[in-house]
């Protein structure tokens, strides 16, 4: 009867052994995260890329990029953002093309419970998302300081800017406006907003010297509308007779800067913004508490300052 | 004396229960601390030891990368020097060195050569060149150009000598004294490096999961790391400050708990820094911790469930002999049930067994013994009245003959055989309750006319009752008190009443005079034991006797007034056997 017992007390043990061995926890696989930018072929968004790309291997995550090919085209992106559900990745890290019209297609993610973190150009909803990005409205401001210092406070301004939809564009505009403000000799003469491409921004700047033949000053606020404006001013010979202000750090930007068609770059940290995003997307998806809101820094280059080590490391990215 | 309760003793099978965990964890728990250290201490000394191999290994690699560099190096600058055999002039030929030492080592990414003003004298590949004040001005040029000594190796920076091109490089760069027409004193040899080899060698030079290598230079700016572009954007930053003038060795860092390994380069002055992760140690020592406490609970669980089973085994057996015990104590001598467990359990239950038969035997034997020498005690105290009456009453007869009253002596003679015949009574102790009155009558009329009729008697009995049974000679000891307690000393004509009525269902005999009375007194102390008091004897006498046939309910209890009289009852049940001889 002893025995029996004894019998059935090791049985349980030995089942008990079982179970807990088996209970060891399991390899966490890869997370796939799903990075939806406004367009592909820029190098603002290349350098995205890469720092979501650093961020997916130091944190083991799968990056899957897209974006449409018009940075105006919310229709195709708001398509890849809902595409993110059937996909079933991880988490969105996203761009918005625009401010109001991405947010339903953003909102049902969110309601399919994929988290999901705005970089760059964020979204007008009430969720807690976060965001990651430049504050867009001190990068007006450190634009029209610039300006106003190239100019000695004194100049006539052609502005070039970029979809009147984005947050970002509408925020530098007013930033921008809001320190020019402030130097009374300033003033704005045209103003124009065209699409993100080079042919636009470019025939806007000629048309704005061909109707303001005394513009002095041209402010561009993004990569697309920098490039444009500093190949019309090139096209139109003003490189000595007009100071011209832009934003990130295309190659031909930084070539027209060292050449004097551009005077000063507002330089943002596009690899802060995809690294960022990814990690902590990642956290999101591990149910870690994140932040609402992350400004990433911009710095103000001009060609003096442009090979000082420091921003040597912003303005150009380190490519392997 | 009551205990406190954290006093109370504990029981077998808990002190079993805790001393054998006590003991299993105190030993687990020991081994894997000991363990734990043991493993901690080799857990630390392999991540050094993998940490320093890595380190080494990419440092052999890099060092042999550097110098056929510098080789490179040393012979494009030893052939500019020495072309004698030169088909072409010394710029073409200079050109031509430095295309094919291009085109030979996949990690330069250009080679070039100035004159003291910046000029560009020869360059591979050959591209469109930017203006000399744009190059000048950079950082890089400035020192390589303040270098007397030999090789120089520039941070990393930007290199904007193509036109419209920019790429991160190293520059590797000497002034060259060779002095000829085209490359006079003070020309200077550039030689631009990717981190394509680099990048290969270090890499892939994982330490555990999350360690890598990277490499500062003398004035710790980073030349190469894994993560350039991070560190390059501010996102993440090496302790540099730390790795600042340490000696090539082993160092825990603290504050990320990783280990850092350095070692200096060749040549270069570079410094290579390898870190690996304490942390990922932690994970196994969280595995082992685990792995303990699941130990730690099974042994818990076995011992609980051992040490229950061990009671039921061992212990059961011997609680139900403590409850045993317990009844024997409260006066309860029953054996109990042989118990068949372990040999020793068994012996004391069988001794247990032995014993309490033996208190048994041993105590009916005392009890019989007792009983006998009470008897026997009875029967000498009954005996011991006779002579002295006996002697009174023969005098009595003796005076009577002598006074010819023959009548009264033959009345007298006669109750007096009466007496004596229900004295012996065939040796029974019970006698029906009819003889015993014919026995107290014979009494009373020996001394009636011993006392002159100083007193009368009469009888009230119940008819029904007089077949049932009670002690022989109970009533002669009370009438006799009555008589020489009572009325002796009375003045008044004395008067006894016999009455044996039932009440309930037993039986009461009564014995009632007039005489004098007790004082309530002596009336309390009359039938204790130690009572001294002569009148006290016989009713004590009897009350023993009834008590010992009848038990403690029965037996005589008395009632008394001073100056009114006495009566004494004794209590019997109705009995038509003598039981006491069965």
């Amino acid at each position: 009867m002893y025995k029996k017992k004894i019998a059935a007390v090791f049985l349980f043990l030995s089942v008990l052994f079982g179970v807990l061995s088996c209970s060891s926890e399991p390899v966490q696989d890869k997370q796939t995260i799903m990075l939806i930018v406004k367009a592909e072929d820029s190098t603002f968004w290349k350098t995205v890329l890469q720092g979501a790309q650093a961020a997916g291997s130091e944190f083991n995550a799968e990056i899957i990029f897209e974006g449409s090919d018009r940075e105006d085209d919310y229709e195709t992106q708001n398509n890849l953002i809902e595409t993110s559900i059937e996909k079933g990745v991880d988490a969105v890290v996203l761009s918005a093309c625009d401010f109001d019209k991405t947010v339903v297609s953003a909102e049902k993610i969110l309601d399919a419970g994929i988290p999901l973190i705005t970089i760059d150009s964020g979204i007008n909803t009430d969720e807690d998302v976060l965001f990651i990005g430049t504050n867009n409205y001190a990068a007006g401001e450190m634009a029209a300081q610039m300006l106003a210092e190239l100019t000695d406070g004194k100049a006539i301004v052609g502005i070039v800017s970029f979809e009147e939809g984005s947050g970002n564009a509408m925020e530098r505009y007013e930033g921008f406006l809001d320190r020019i403000a402030l130097y009374p000799d300033i003033v704005i003469a045209d103003t124009r907003f065209s699409k993100s491409n080079i042919e636009a921004p470019k025939a806007a700047a000629l048309d704005i010297f061909a109707k303001n033949p005394d513009v002095t000053a041209i402010v561009a606020f993004n990569e697309w509308t920098t490039l444009g404006a500093g190949y019309a001013i090139a096209e139109a010979g003003l490189t000595d007779n007009t100071v011209m202000v832009g934003f990130d750090n295309n190659v031909d930007s930084i070539v027209m800067l060292e050449k004097g068609d551009i005077d000063t770059l507002i330089i943002q940290n596009p690899f802060a913004m995809g690294y960022l995003g990814v990690k902590y997307a990642i956290d999101a998806v591990n149910g870690q508490k994140i932040p609402e809101i992350i400004e990433t820094a911009t710095v103000a280059i001009d060609r003096d300052n442009m090979y000082k080590s420091e921003n040597q490391k912003l303005l150009f990215p380190f490519a392997r | 004396m009551k205990r406190k309760l954290r006093d109370r003793p504990r029981s077998l099978p808990f002190i079993l229960t805790l001393s054998t965990s006590l003991i299993v964890v105190a030993v687990v728990v020991t081994a894997s601390f000991v363990q734990y250290n043991r493993f901690n201490e080799s857990l630390i000394s392999n991540k050094t030891t993998n940490s320093t191999q890595m380190v080494e290994q990419v440092a052999n690699t890099l060092n042999s990368y550097m110098k056929n560099l510098l080789n490179t190096s040393d012979k494009i600058i030893y052939s500019l020097s020495s072309h004698e055999d030169a088909l072409y002039d010394e710029e073409r030929t200079g050109q031509i060195i430095l295309a094919s030492a291009y085109q030979m080592n996949t990690s330069i990414a250009a080679i070039s050569i100035f004159d003291e003003d910046g000029e560009i004298l020869a360059i591979a590949p050959q591209k469109p060149t930017r203006e000399v004040s744009s190059i000048i001005r950079q950082e890089w040029y400035q020192n390589a150009v303040k270098n007397t000594s030999s090789y120089l190796f520039s941070p990393p920076h930007v290199q904007n000598i193509f036109q419209g091109e920019y790429f991160w490089t190293v520059t590797l760069s000497r002034k060259l004294d060779v002095v000829s027409e085209v490359f006079p004193e003070g020309t200077l040899f550039t030689l631009d490096m990717n981190f394509d080899q680099m990048d290969e060698y270090c890499a892939n030079a994982t330490i555990g999961k999350q360690g890598y290598v990277f490499i500062v230079d003398e004035n710790n700016n980073i030349i190469y790391h894994p993560q350039q572009q991070v560190i390059n954007a501010g996102m993440k930053a090496e302790d540099l400050d730390f790795i600042a003038g340490k000696a090539d060795g082993e160092y825990i860092h603290a504050p990320d708990d990783s280990v850092l390994v350095i070692r200096t380069l060749d040549d270069t002055g570079w410094r290579l820094v390898g870190i690996s992760y304490l942390n990922e140690a932690s994970e196994v020592r969280n595995e082992i911790i685990s792995y303990v406490s699941i130990v730690l609970i099974a042994s818990f669980l076995a011992i609980f469930t051992i040490s229950f089973l061990l009671s039921k085994i061992v212990l059961r057996p011997l609680e139900k002999l403590t409850e045993s015990m317990k009844l024997v104590r409260d006066g309860n001598f029953n054996t109990m049930k042989e118990m068949n467990s372990t040999y020793e359990v068994e012996q004391l239950s069988i001794s247990f067994n032995h014993m309490v038969n033996r208190i048994n035997d041993l105590m009916g034997q005392v009890i019989l013994e007792e009983q006998e020498l009470r008897k026997s005690e009875l029967s000498a105290l009954q005996s011991q009245i006779n002579p002295h009456f006996l002697y009174n009453t023969l005098d009595s007869i003796l005076w009577m003959c002598e006074k010819n009253r023959g009548p009264e002596a033959a009345v007298m003679v006669s109750a007096l055989a009466s007496l004596f015949r229900i004295s012996i009574s065939k040796g029974k102790e019970l006698i029906p309750i009819r003889d015993e009155l014919t026995h107290a009558e014979s009494y009373l009329i020996i001394q009636k006319i011993r006392y002159k009729d100083q007193f009368t008697y009469t009888f009230d009995v119940d008819e029904s009752l007089k077949s049932y049974l009670c002690p022989k000679i109970c009533l002669q000891p009370i009438i006799e008190n009555a008589i020489y307690h009572g009325i002796d000393r009375c003045v008044d004509q004395g008067k006894i009443h016999i009455r044996i009525t039932e009440k309930d269902d037993d039986i009461l005999m009564q014995v009632i005079d007039n005489g004098l009375g007790m004082s309530e007194d002596i009336l309390a102390g009359i039938l204790l034991s130690e009572s001294q008091n002569d009148y006290g004897i016989g009713l004590k006498n009897v009350n023993s006797r009834v008590q010992i046939f009848f038990g403690k309910k029965y037996g005589i209890s008395i009632s008394s007034q001073l100056d009114e009289g006495t009566c004494v009852s004794i209590l019997i049940p109705r009995i038509t056997e003598d039981v006491t001889h069965v």
